[in-house]
């Protein structure tokens, strides 16, 4: 049977994930240890994926990426077509990811004990410096926590791809995509498959994750 | 003489709600200057300004008489060197712990370590070298913590109630040491404390911060003496404030009349203005009542029945009703030699150098 839906998948997953961390530890930094204007706004903004309905968000999405839209003609103007491309598949999974890494990393920024920055900034260390060796060393737990959650639901998203990026067989169809399809076509040993696949895969990394949780620091 | 590092017109709110306001102050070179305040004055918010760690909403931070901007904040604080109330030791060795800051300014090796076993030695933790800083007792650690600071060679040194997490005798030792220590290097230091009795110990200049503004800042002695309003003078111990009124002023006496009885001042006031007297517990001694009555010219000699006594570790507060509660410390020797107990009738005396006249009272008759 073809396979193609999990490899994607994964692919997308992954891919969203290392986007998402590479967005969204910043943005968690930012809220959890900075005041600047307009933070109260971002933090309401970064959460509203998680409230708004999947098929809104991926419409605004597709209006915002589409071939006609703003973002889209800028992109269609250096070459890079997003819209029923896996890399929509990607932008989409970010998009559901974002708020659920942001909001365990922040929690664990803001779980650092200040004065320890403090006192490595006393000893001359620059803010880059502070972060990569007081900060991020011990609040590392809940940024990965925060990873496997974001990379968890890129893997399970549904109506935010299916919106921008279509359920094309061999090109855009991922996993959740393809059993719907199967099950629509009474297919079902093939979505008895790729079901059982999609859950073996994610209780495997939280196995894995859970070993690796348990290291000490 | 241009300030190593100044504060001016420095605004900044901090938590819960309180308002720090600086119109100015300056650390001079070589001087120890204490930052002395009850708890939630502002005291630490005033040190994390001073060493750019927190930004003020209004007003300037200068380093050699000019304003420090984001920019420069990084390379200016690579010039100072802080320790808090907590040592913050990393977890490695007391010597990989010393040459830490050293590291982030590019010196490494050989160099590295000779400076970190000097301060170790003048901070008297040379044995304790190689230890991890784990297994240090409190004092110890804070010796590390100095040690690291120290050996940074920085323009200004900031402590933020260094000693306060200490038992008894470390910390006594611990004020000792460093005192040597800054009295030969005189390294320019910012000091902030509740404890005013560290402030006479290592500060040259006091700077007495109270709900987020300084109140006075003078010469150590000044401070503690003279103190300028009645909240300074509780704060720096002074537990006798009492109003009378001025009688007459004679030969640079002046007899000032309180609760029925006439006290002899050295400080001048006129004739029928109403004064509060400022008295240090310290300056009062209690004597058994001379048979005759009455002192010398020059000193006060009051009779008053003991309303209170209270043992501290130094001794006793002796409470004396002498028309007004006049307090007095005694060491634990006078308190069992004179056999006092409450109720019964005791001298109480002091010079007529004693009492300080706080200003700013309105002059009025009642």
């Amino acid at each position: 049977m073809d396979l193609f839906p999990l490899w994607l998948s994964i692919r997308v997953s992954l891919v969203a994930t290392a986007l998402t961390l590479a967005l969204g530890v910043p943005l968690a930094w930012a809220l959890g240890r900075r005041r600047f204007a307009g933070r109260e706004l971002l933090a309401a903004l970064v959460v509203t994926p998680l409230v708004l309905p999947p098929t809104v968000l991926g419409y605004y999405l597709l209006v915002l990426i589409g071939a006609p839209g703003p973002l889209g003609r800028l992109l269609g103007r250096i070459g890079v077509e997003l819209a029923f491309t896996w890399k929509a598949a990607v932008v989409a999974a970010c998009v559901g990811s974002l708020p659920l890494l942001v909001r365990a990393a922040q929690a664990g920024f803001e779980g650092v004990d200040a004065r320890l920055e403090q006192a490595a900034r006393t000893l001359g260390r620059s803010e880059w410096s502070v972060f990569w060796s007081v900060t991020l060393p011990l609040a590392w737990r809940a940024v990965l926590a925060g990873a496997v959650l974001a990379f968890c639901r890129a893997f399970g998203d549904f109506g935010i791809t299916l919106m921008v990026a279509g359920s094309i067989p061999g090109r855009t169809q991922t996993l959740p995509l393809a059993i719907y399809d199967h099950v629509q076509a009474n297919q079902m040993t093939e979505a008895n498959t790729l079901a059982a696949l999609a859950v073996a895969l994610v209780v495997a990394l939280l196995l894995g994750l859970g070993r690796l949780g348990r290291l000490r620091y | 003489m241009t300030p190593l590092l100044a504060l001016h017109g420095v605004r900044l709110r901090y938590p819960p709600g309180f308002t720090l306001e600086v119109e100015a102050l300056a650390v001079r070179p070589a001087e120890v200057l204490a930052v002395i305040g009850p708890n939630g004055s502002g005291k630490s918010t005033l040190l994390r300004v001073l060493g750019l760690l927190e930004r003020p909403e209004a007003g300037e931070v200068r380093v050699g008489g000019r304003a420090v901007d984001a920019r420069e904040a990084l390379a200016e604080r690579r010039r100072m060197a802080t320790v808090f109330q907590e040592p913050w030791l990393a977890d490695t060795t007391v010597v990989g712990n010393v040459t830490l800051g050293l590291g982030f300014r590019g010196i490494h090796g050989e160099v590295a370590a000779r400076r970190a076993a000097r301060w170790l030695e003048r901070f008297g933790v040379a044995a304790l070298a190689g230890r991890r800083a784990r297994t240090l007792s409190g004092g110890e650690a804070q010796r590390v913590a100095l040690a690291r600071a120290l050996v940074l060679e920085p323009g200004v040194l900031l402590l933020d109630e260094p000693f306060a997490g200490l038992d008894q005798p470390s910390r006594t030792a611990l004020i000792a040491d460093l005192a040597a220590v800054l009295r030969e290097d005189r390294v320019a230091t910012v000091l902030v404390t509740h404890d005013r009795g560290e402030a006479q110990a290592l500060a040259d200049r006091v700077a007495v911060l109270i709900a987020g503004r300084v109140r006075q800042l003078d010469d150590t002695a000044r401070v503690f003496q003279t103190p300028v309003s009645e909240e300074v003078a509780r704060f720096v111990g002074v537990e006798t404030i009492v109003s009378g009124r001025v009688l007459s002023r004679a030969g640079g006496v002046t007899r000032v009349e309180i609760g029925g009885r006439t006290l002899e001042v050295a400080a001048a006031a006129d004739p029928g203005a109403r004064v509060r007297l400022a008295i240090r517990p310290e300056d009062v001694t209690l004597t058994l009542p001379p048979e005759q009555g009455g002192g010398s010219s020059a000193r006060n000699v009051l009779r008053g029945a003991i309303a209170r006594i209270t043992v501290t570790d130094a001794g006793a507060r002796v409470v004396v009703d002498c028309g007004f509660p006049l307090v007095a410390t005694v060491t634990p020797r006078s308190l069992g030699d004179l056999g006092l107990v409450e109720g019964m009738t005791i001298a109480a005396v002091f010079k007529a150098s004693a009492p300080h006249l706080l200003p700013g009272l309105a002059p009025h008759t009642p």
